[in-house]
């Protein structure tokens, strides 16, 4: 109440308590406040760039807090202030707000008033879509300049209409809401955060405090020192918490989303890639030995290219998304850790191994981009990947089942994307090819072989002296490659082919793109991977394996140059009749395991990650809460210690006589401090009429009791201290076990704010220093008890050494 | 060192084993005993006497709520005083009712000495009165050929010495050896009195012309001094209704025996030193008081120690709380301070005095170390 007292006696009106602010308080209070809410707005000034950014800012922090003092002195109705809001936005925006619409940038025309009208709502939405700095076009100063204006009317009119202190300090609130707004709307870069952060804080919870009147002179050496505790803590634990993380800004949300179909089909680059054979595109250290790098999956077939999906549209590739730090993964397998160093490789796919649990760059920058896709395993940079990136996987690499192992294993209910333009000679090749096959992988495994041991390798470099033959794999080219006499391709044709072909027979299947290490290469620790190691392959799904690769390209050792003197002579199929096609795949009620997103979840070993991201996120929420809560838990301990030494005090007099100190303290705590120089009987009495003036049936009955429970605890400790003999231990336990309950009692008599609050009051810790001792004759050190008591037993000197 | 320790260790008394039904209608038997002093029967050491059992607090405690009972038949509205008063009686002191006329002080006094079962004698005093007048003479036998003691009224349980600030001086002081002491000394030879022995005297401050002052020597021998105050409403209308003299239709509900008892009882009460402590803070402070002349004598502390107990027992206790010192404090101190001139003449009374120094001394929390 100091300050609402000062305020009073300055203003002189002499109102009574809760008056509204006036005089050199009201000033300060309008002074800094405004101020906090400018700082508060800043980050907004890097989003318009400062020229276009402070007029509006200003303008509406000078407007707002004038039509705030205007609308507090002249006592103005809340209609009256709100409409004064609205007059000024229209007639100061232009000027402000929406220059470029104004004629000489101060008059507003018809279009500034619409422009205005519009941009309260919409200039929001496009401040976030720009690329900042925004400039002044249109009205899209409007959402900083609404921000001033209404965040100072408010904060001014808080402070000095409301007539409770306790409500009016909720003005700190504001400039803090409107931090949050405009880091929101800003832009990610930062300015010493942690500093402004504990500076805002510091004046705001400060002004709050000695606005609600809470500000002590006597209490400065504690606020001293909890004022530098809390910065410690901020100075130290602000990084910890937030580290290098770059600011959260809507802006970043609102990237659109990635999408493949934007970029060639990946498959369409194979021989682009293949002609720079002797190239290193990438390095990769540790692959797992077998282990296939992974380009692109694609499961679009349009009659001329495959591409990604992507979009979430077919299960077979899931979308591309952001992932955390880790992703999620169900697929089993060897774990590894491969590492991956781009050198000459370029677009945005980047090459993965296996299924991707983690996906680390050296650059954390560059990890915003990163777009993973959990169906394939596949990931795209959307800045495109560059020479010098690197960067480390850590990846599960599921095994590849053999056809024993899959056996008769249905193919697995994935929805893949419709074909269109698919060649009939796709059918009708595929249909002649798995004649005989019964199982679904053996249907795959005739057309592998079909297409691996009847075609013949070439990637078509005349230059290198290969056969020809054309990239591509369109329609057109399908047709060639299986309709000619001689079939020519590489693994771009093949793949494709061979795809579609199972797609014919009802088993979902996809292309992979990516590099199979060469010969020489395989088992080493580091490999470099070149143009000459890409190669195209097919994934089919199969239920309970998931996606199994097929390598449908002949060896490179298979050319037409040596096959064409025998392989000419080879008859061309008679055209037989299809043969009736395979049973509709039944799908089993049990193959549901079989999700490439959703297979049996591994509950052992995934745990590590998951525990340690608890452990992260409640480190995170911890580090705020311990800072709040300290102060709560050392008060609460120091009580419990208290009490603990009381209770189990050698001497069962002083023990007695401590509980009964409990129950005193108690009652400090609840704000009913009791004399010291009343006796313990006259305490309880008062005590008692304290207790029984609260309101409520129930309360009125807890009070009831509690009173009569420290009346009695009152003679029980008289008794103790001042009655021949000494208690036996038993009786004192007795005493405690009562004394809690008149406490319990005190509490319950209590709504449950005030109950929490005297849970952690310092008024009984605080009594030692301002009053003296109750009790005991002066000058007798009160150590002299404890060290009486020590030596011998509590329960031996039964008519103690007193005379 | 405790106040009681001046008075070294006292014969041990045997407390009375309390008998069933004692304070209920008859009265125990009448047996006078001649003892020492009254003070030495109290003010007694702990080491030689046994504290007080349960059972005979809870005798105490009835039968003390029996008198009080008693008593307040005739005396409506005034338990306290009433308490105060028997608690005069039992810790073989004296007790003096100063108040305006018309407010019961005989009326009390006259009821306490009807309850106890034994001689009580009243004396009015007026200036003409003489000191043989109280104590008794010794006159020549003419049959005998001897002298021959006549005992006077003082030779009785309870006396009533009415307005006493009548009588001059003289016979004023020839009360003062058989108050202290219990006995009278005529012509060489000490009569004791019986026991319990106790005086009633009554004054009013009021009509001051024609009165002599107690001395302050004389006023210190009072145990107690207090007021009875007008009664309330209810009370009076009461009285009203009944308007004829109360204590002659009470009945004795005690013995000389039994009250000698229980002051012996009394005695074995437990004073911790902490509260002992605090009685002699309180002297301390009367006499560092800065509106007092004189402050508190050790006797007037003896007396509330002494009272204490009664007053413990009366409620109970076989112990002394600090509260029983507060309490006790007013009636027994307050008429032992010469107050400073300059605060006497501000209008400052003795009573505020001692409500001050209770009020700002810290009463123990703690047992002495």
């Amino acid at each position: 109440m100091t300050a609402t007292a000062t305020a009073t006696a300055t203003s002189g009106r002499g109102v009574r308590g809760g008056a509204p602010r006036s005089g050199w308080p009201a000033v300060v209070d309008v002074v800094l406040l405004v101020g906090v809410l400018a700082a508060a707005l800043v980050p907004l000034v890097p989003v318009y760039g400062a020229r276009a950014a402070v007029p509006a800012l200003a303008g509406g922090l000078v407007l707002g807090a004038a039509i705030g003092v205007l609308g507090a002195v002249r006592r103005w109705s809340a209609i009256v202030v709100v409409a004064l809001v609205v007059l000024a936005y229209f007639l100061a925006g232009g000027a402000l707000a929406a220059p470029s619409t104004t004629v000489g940038g101060v008059v507003p025309t018809l279009r500034t008033l619409t422009e205005l009208a519009v941009g309260a709502t919409a200039s929001w939405k496009q401040v976030l879509t720009l690329q900042p700095p925004v400039g002044t076009s249109g009205a899209l100063l409007a959402a900083p300049f609404l921000l001033a204006l209404v965040g100072a009317v408010t904060v001014t009119a808080t402070a000095l209409r409301v007539r409770s202190p306790g409500r009016a300090a909720l003005a700190a609130v504001v400039p803090g809401v409107a931090l949050v707004g405009a880091v929101l709307l800003g832009t990610r870069q930062v300015i010493a955060p942690v500093a402004t952060g504990l500076g805002l804080a510091a004046v705001l919870v400060g002004w709050a405090a000695w606005r609600a009147g809470g500000v002590r002179p006597r209490r400065f050496v504690a606020l001293g020192v909890l004022v530098a505790v809390v910065a410690g803590c901020g100075v130290l634990g602000g990084p910890l918490v937030t580290g290098s993380t770059p600011r959260y800004v809507l802006r970043d949300e609102l990237v659109p989303p990635f999408d493949p179909r934007a970029y060639p089909s990946p498959l369409s680059a194979f021989r682009k890639i293949v002609k720079a054979k002797d190239d290193p595109l990438f390095t990769v250290s540790g692959l797992p030995a077998g282990a296939r790098v992974r380009l692109a999956t694609m499961d679009q077939f349009d009659g001329v290219v495959w591409n990604v999906a992507g979009d979430g549209s077919a299960q077979g590739s899931g979308e591309f998304r952001r992932v955390g730090e880790t992703i999620e993964t169900t697929t089993r397998g060897d774990r590894a850790r491969v590492t991956i160093e781009v050198e000459q490789l370029s677009g945005v796919w980047l090459p993965t191994v296996g299924q991707a649990t983690a996906v680390r760059f050296e650059d954390p920058v560059v990890a915003g981009d990163l777009r993973y896709n959990d169906a394939t395993g596949a990931a795209v940079l959307t800045g495109g990947v560059e020479r010098g990136l690197r960067y480390t996987l850590d990846t599960v690499v599921p095994p590849v089942p053999d056809d024993a192992t899959v056996g008769e294993a249905p193919q697995a209910p994935v929805v893949v994307p419709d074909d269109s333009g698919v060649p009939d000679v796709i059918g009708a090749t595929a249909a002649d090819v798995a004649r005989d096959a019964g199982t679904p992988v053996q249907i795959a495994r005739s057309l592998q072989k079909a297409l691996a041991e009847g075609g013949f390798f070439s990637h078509g470099l005349t230059e290198a002296g290969d056969s020809p033959s054309l990239s591509g794999h369109g329609a057109d080219r399908l047709t060639t490659l299986l309709g000619s006499d001689l079939m020519v391709g590489d693994g771009e044709q093949y793949a494709s082919a061979m795809a579609l072909m199972a797609r014919q027979m009802g088993l979902p299947s996809r292309v992979v793109l990516g590099f199979v290490p060469g010969e020489e290469e395989r088992g080493a620790e580091s490999m470099t991977v070149t143009g000459d190691d890409v190669e195209a392959w097919v994934e089919i799904a199969f239920t309970g394996h998931g996606w199994v690769p097929f390598d449908p390209t002949p060896p490179r050792s298979q050319t037409p140059q040596e096959e064409s003197t025998t392989k000419p002579s080879d008859p061309e199929p008679q055209v037989v009749q299809p043969p009736p096609p395979p049973p509709e795949p039944v799908t089993p009620p049990e193959d549901d395991t079989e999700q490439p997103q959703a297979e049996d979840p591994d509950s052992g070993d995934e745990g590590g990650p998951v525990w340690l991201r608890v452990a992260r996120v409640a480190g995170v929420v911890a580090i705020p809460l311990v800072v709040l809560l300290g102060p709560l838990v050392v008060v609460l301990a120091v009580k419990a210690r208290r009490r603990r030494r009381r209770r189990e005090h050698p001497d069962a007099v002083v023990r007695v006589a401590g509980g009964w100190d409990e129950v005193l303290d108690a009652a400090r705590d609840l704000r009913h401090p009791p004399s010291p120089l009343a006796t313990r009987r006259e305490t309880a009495d008062e005590l008692t009429r304290a207790l029984s003036g609260v309101s409520g049936a129930g309360a009125a009955w807890s009070a009831h009791r509690a009173g009569s429970v420290v009346t009695r605890l009152a003679a029980e400790a008289d008794a103790a201290v001042f009655g021949p003999g000494t208690p036996t231990l038993a009786e004192a336990a007795a005493y405690w076990r009562r004394v809690e309950q008149a406490v319990t009692e005190m509490h319950g008599a209590l709504p449950w704010g005030r109950r929490v609050r005297a849970r952690v009051s310092l008024a009984s810790l605080r009594r030692s220093r301002r009053v003296p001792r109750a009790g005991g004759p002066p000058g007798r050190p009160p150590r002299r008890t404890r060290r009486r008591a020590t030596p011998d037993t509590p329960t031996t000197h039964e008519q103690g050494p007193r005379s | 060192m405790t106040p009681d320790a001046r008075y070294g260790p006292a014969e041990p008394a045997q407390p009375a084993q309390p008998a069933a039904g004692a304070g209920a209608s008859a009265p125990l038997g009448t047996t006078t005993r001649p003892t020492a002093t009254a003070l030495a029967a109290t003010a007694t050491t702990k080491e030689n006497r046994a504290p007080m059992t349960p059972e005979q607090t809870t005798w105490f405690a009835e039968t003390f709520g029996a008198l009080v009972a008693n008593v307040g038949r005739a005396v409506l509205g005034k338990e306290h005083a009433v308490r105060l008063a028997l608690t005069a009686m039992l810790s073989d002191g004296h007790l003096l009712l100063e108040d305006a006329p018309g407010t019961g002080k005989t009326s009390l006094a006259k009821a306490i000495a009807a309850t106890v079962q034994g001689t009580h004698h009243r004396i009015q005093f007026t200036p003409d009165l003489l000191p043989s007048d109280v104590t008794g003479v010794t006159i020549y036998d003419q049959g005998t050929g001897r002298f021959e003691f006549h005992p006077g009224p003082v030779f009785t349980s309870v006396l009533l010495a009415d307005e006493i600030n009548r009588a001059s001086p003289k016979t004023q002081s020839a009360l003062l050896e058989v108050m202290e002491e219990g006995q009278v000394t005529v012509d060489g030879v000490t009569h004791p009195v019986g026991r319990p022995f106790m005086v009633i005297a009554t004054q009013n401050p009021i009509e001051q012309a024609g009165t002599y002052r107690l001395p302050e020597a004389q006023l210190d021998r009072f145990l107690i001094k207090t007021s009875l105050g007008y009664p309330d409403r209810a009370s009076t209308v009461e009285i009203l209704a009944g308007a004829k003299d109360r204590t002659t239709g009470l009945q004795p509900k005690i013995t000389t025996k039994a009250v000698a008892d229980m002051a012996d009882l009394a005695g074995t009460v437990h004073i911790d030193a902490a509260v002992l402590d605090y009685v002699a803070r309180l002297l301390e402070a009367t006499r560092e008081d800065a509106q007092t002349s004189l402050g508190a004598s050790v006797r007037g502390g003896l007396a509330l120690v002494r009272c204490s107990k009664v007053w413990a027992a009366s409620d109970g206790r076989g112990f002394v709380v600090p509260d029983d010192i507060k309490a006790l404090a007013v009636p027994i101190l307050a008429h032992r301070l010469v107050l400073d001139t300059e605060a006497e003449f501000a209008g400052v009374t003795a009573v505020q005095v001692i409500e001050r120094i209770v009020a700002s001394t810290a009463p123990p929390a703690q047992r002495a170390a």
